[in-house]
């Protein structure tokens, strides 16, 4: 075989090429911490990384919406206890004011701070989370209580994403919790009880006793509903916590290098480049001589 | 007399030879890194010795080495590397086109989705209907800003296939001109090994641009052949060209002697052109084909549910976006004009009565991230786009490695017919040296003879 200059010079450059994108590719990999960051890096881990960048930007929004139903439903409950609070209150003024002992003053007394805990109680019910009033259903542009205590919204769910298949009901139905759909009209039983105390009838005194009760439980049996909507959000963002770092690690498996591979690599595609260009001397020195 | 004047003769004629012999070695050693060079060997012939006259060596020239299917070969592998690195190029940039690192197509999907969920947390929030609609104005920019960039490749790359035309055209041009001088040189009985080098060169440089193959005529030049058509015959250059045809695609011809041209665009192939031709005409639409069914499933999807809503002031059976499906649908996908710029338009309810807070139709566009179109949810789609165009690439990156590889070992087999070796020619510059001097060695011996006859 005849070995001319020009297929060593060819051979060489061949050779410098080869080491040197390696090298590049290498210093790539151990400088940025990046394995893939462009289709042709490796197609099939691309559109894996591609898929996960969508689940986690959706698993982020969907984080994000169950921590505002949770603060709206924490929101709620604490509501709907302190509503509770309220017709307990007005409760034991009943069963106070309900005794023969008590005369029409002192029931006058009574009704003033009755209406005052009715007003406090639409207040209650009037409350505005994250998203709109909490208690109005799907009407939540607007107070859902008028200032008579008349119900202007409706009970129609909002709903918030669990996971990809399941949606959760996220509001707390002030209809149920304050209204006859309940079982009893709270705000109604309160007027109830203020006008029966003003006009100091004993009998309807008597009477609100048992719908005040009813009312109670009513609202008790809302909390409840909201402290159940919020084990139900709490599971979710646990799941959804849980899937973000699974994703992320799948993510990462995919996209980020192996430390300890890309300087592994680094070094020896450094080394190849160092052989390639001590040979390259040696040819170039033995040329150099012959053409002397 | 006449056999020492034969002597002096014969010393004369050998040290002429081996004078031209170590100029043709010099030739080959200064010309040895000299691109298209074909090394020369001295042609030596010995003159037939009679009685009294003749004998000795002639020089009858300097041969040029050349290995016609290895010249063959490396035609061949040059215009098949050629293709493939043309393809490579023409597919790198589209890798920032489609899947930019930042602010593409599939951040763009995914914060849609993220907006139809922040919207689904409250639906009457003004500010997060305004987010959906930028949303929707990004994805659908990033869209339109993928396929004006596929479309403006395809732009580029037939003003590539133009300039490699008008550079093949150049040069077939100056081998048709070589083929008329060396013709004539030859006919002359004058060698031409110089205009040979240069046309040599200049075929390997039309191979590079498109496939050839070359035929040798008895009068020393050549007829160049390409995708079925005659580029060289002779003193005639016809033209290669590149135009755009009715459907969009390249369309190449050669023109014909006598007028018009022959479409070649099918048999066009290998050289650069026929990789650009590959690249523009069919991985590009490829991806182009993939982007637009993207974008009309996509908007296809969205409307869908979007219809099913109604927007604040009540009116449902909106589409949130508007595209002209077929093909170059992904340039024509926009926020569609009935609610563009007005957020209270958006469909999140799913009746008039749930609203504004209901949000069922925003939690069932949210939904959508995780549904198929098609042949995958979104996110999947356009890892398939990105993915397709990474495998484009490397098949176009492991095509080229192969065809330098075999171009290589073609230049290999052609160098060690025609290429210096810088060992040989020095042990010839020896050999020649030597031949010189025991001529001269002989003449010396002729000049002793002669002396010794006058003074006898």
């Amino acid at each position: 075989m005849r070995v001319t200059e020009a297929m060593r010079v060819s051979s060489i450059e061949r050779g410098l090429a080869a080491t040197s994108e390696a090298l590049f590719a290498a210093e790539g990999r151990a400088a940025s911490g990046v394995r893939v960051s462009k289709p042709s890096d490796d197609p099939g881990a691309f559109a894996r990384i591609a898929g996960h960048d969508g689940g986690l930007a959706k698993l982020d929004a969907r984080a994000g919406a169950l921590s505002r139903a949770t603060s709206d439903a924490e929101l709620a409950e604490g509501t709907l206890a302190s509503a509770g609070d309220l017709v307990a209150r007005a409760l034991e003024v009943a069963i106070q004011l309900g005794d023969g002992t008590y005369n029409a003053a002192d029931r006058a007394a009574a009704a003033k701070q009755v209406t005052e805990l009715r007003q406090a109680l639409v207040g209650l019910a009037n409350t505005k989370g994250t998203s709109g009033y909490l208690f109005g259903g799907t009407a939540s542009g607007t107070p859902p209580f008028d200032p008579a205590g008349t119900f202007l919204g409706n009970d129609q769910p909002r709903w918030v994403e669990a996971s990809d298949q399941v949606v959760l009901r996220s509001d707390v139905s002030g209809a149920a919790a304050f209204t006859a759909l309940g079982g009893r009209d709270v705000l109604l039983d309160l007027e109830n009880l203020a006008t029966a105390l003003a006009t100091d009838d004993v009998a309807a005194i008597g009477a609100s006793i048992g719908a005040l009760g009813l009312g109670h439980e009513q609202l008790v049996s809302a909390r409840s509903a909201a402290g159940a909507t919020l084990v139900r959000l709490g599971s979710a963002s646990d799941v959804t916590e849980r899937a973000q770092l699974l994703v992320t690690r799948a993510r990462a498996k995919d996209h980020d290098a192996d430390a300890i591979e890309a300087y592994s690599s680094l070094a020896a595609a450094q080394g190849a480049l160092s052989r390639s260009l001590e040979v390259s001397h040696r040819v170039f020195t033995s040329l150099t001589a012959e053409g002397a | 007399m006449s056999s020492i004047g034969s002597l002096l003769s014969i010393a004369r004629d050998a040290m002429t030879a081996s004078s031209l012999s170590v100029e043709v070695t010099g030739q080959n050693i200064t010309n040895a890194s000299t691109p298209g060079y074909a090394r020369r060997v001295p042609i030596l012939e010995s003159n037939a010795l009679a009685a009294g006259r003749g004998g000795g060596v002639l020089f009858r020239g300097a041969a040029r080495v050349v290995d016609r299917f290895a010249e063959a070969r490396v035609t061949t592998e040059t215009g098949l590397h050629g293709a493939a690195t043309a393809r490579l190029r023409a597919l790198e940039g589209l890798e920032g086109v489609l899947t930019p690192e930042s602010g593409g197509i599939g951040e763009a999907m995914a914060a849609l989705f993220a907006a139809a969920t922040g919207l689904a947390s409250n639906a009457q929030d003004p500010t997060a209907r305004s987010a959906l609609l930028d949303a929707a104005e990004t994805t659908a920019a990033s869209f339109r800003s993928a396929s004006a960039g596929l479309t403006a490749r395809r732009a580029d790359l037939l003003g590539g296939a133009q300039d490699v035309c008008s550079e093949i055209n150049e040069r077939t041009s100056q081998i048709a001109k070589l083929n008329q001088s060396i013709a004539a040189s030859e006919a002359g009985g004058v060698p031409a090994p110089e205009l040979r080098d240069r046309r040599d060169v200049l075929v390997r440089e039309v191979g590079e641009r498109v496939g050839t193959q070359v035929v040798e005529e008895a009068n020393g030049s050549v007829t160049l052949l390409s995708s079925g058509a005659t580029l060289v015959q002779g003193g005639d250059a016809r033209a290669i060209a590149a135009s755009l045809a009715p459907q969009g695609t390249v369309r190449v011809t050669v023109s014909k002697t006598g007028g018009g041209a022959t479409d070649v665009t099918g048999a066009v192939t290998s050289g650069a052109l026929g990789g650009i031709l590959a690249a523009r005409d069919t991985d590009v639409p490829r991806l182009a084909s993939a982007l637009d069914a993207l974008a009309t499933d996509l908007a296809s999807a969205v409307n869908a549910v979007h219809q099913s809503g109604v927007g604040l002031d009540g009116v449902g059976g909106r589409p949130l976006f508007a595209i002209t499906a077929g093909p170059g649908g992904a340039a024509t996908l926009q926020v569609d004009a009935s609610v563009a710029g007005k957020p209270d338009r958006v469909g999140a309810s799913a009746t008039q009565a749930g609203l504004p807070g209901d949000n069922t139709v925003a939690v069932a566009l949210a939904a959508l991230s995780h549904q198929a179109l098609g042949a995958g949810a979104p996110a999947e789609r356009f890892g398939a786009l990105g993915a397709s165009l990474g495998a484009m690439q490397l098949q176009a990156g492991d095509a080229v490695a192969l065809r330098a590889e075999t171009t290589a070992l073609a230049r290999t087999q052609q160098e060690q017919a025609s290429g210096v070796s810088v060992e040989e020619e020095m042990v010839n510059l020896t050999r020649y040296q030597r031949a010189f001097e025991a001529s001269m060695r002989v003449l010396k011996v002729a000049d002793e003879l002669l002396e010794g006859l006058l003074r006898g």
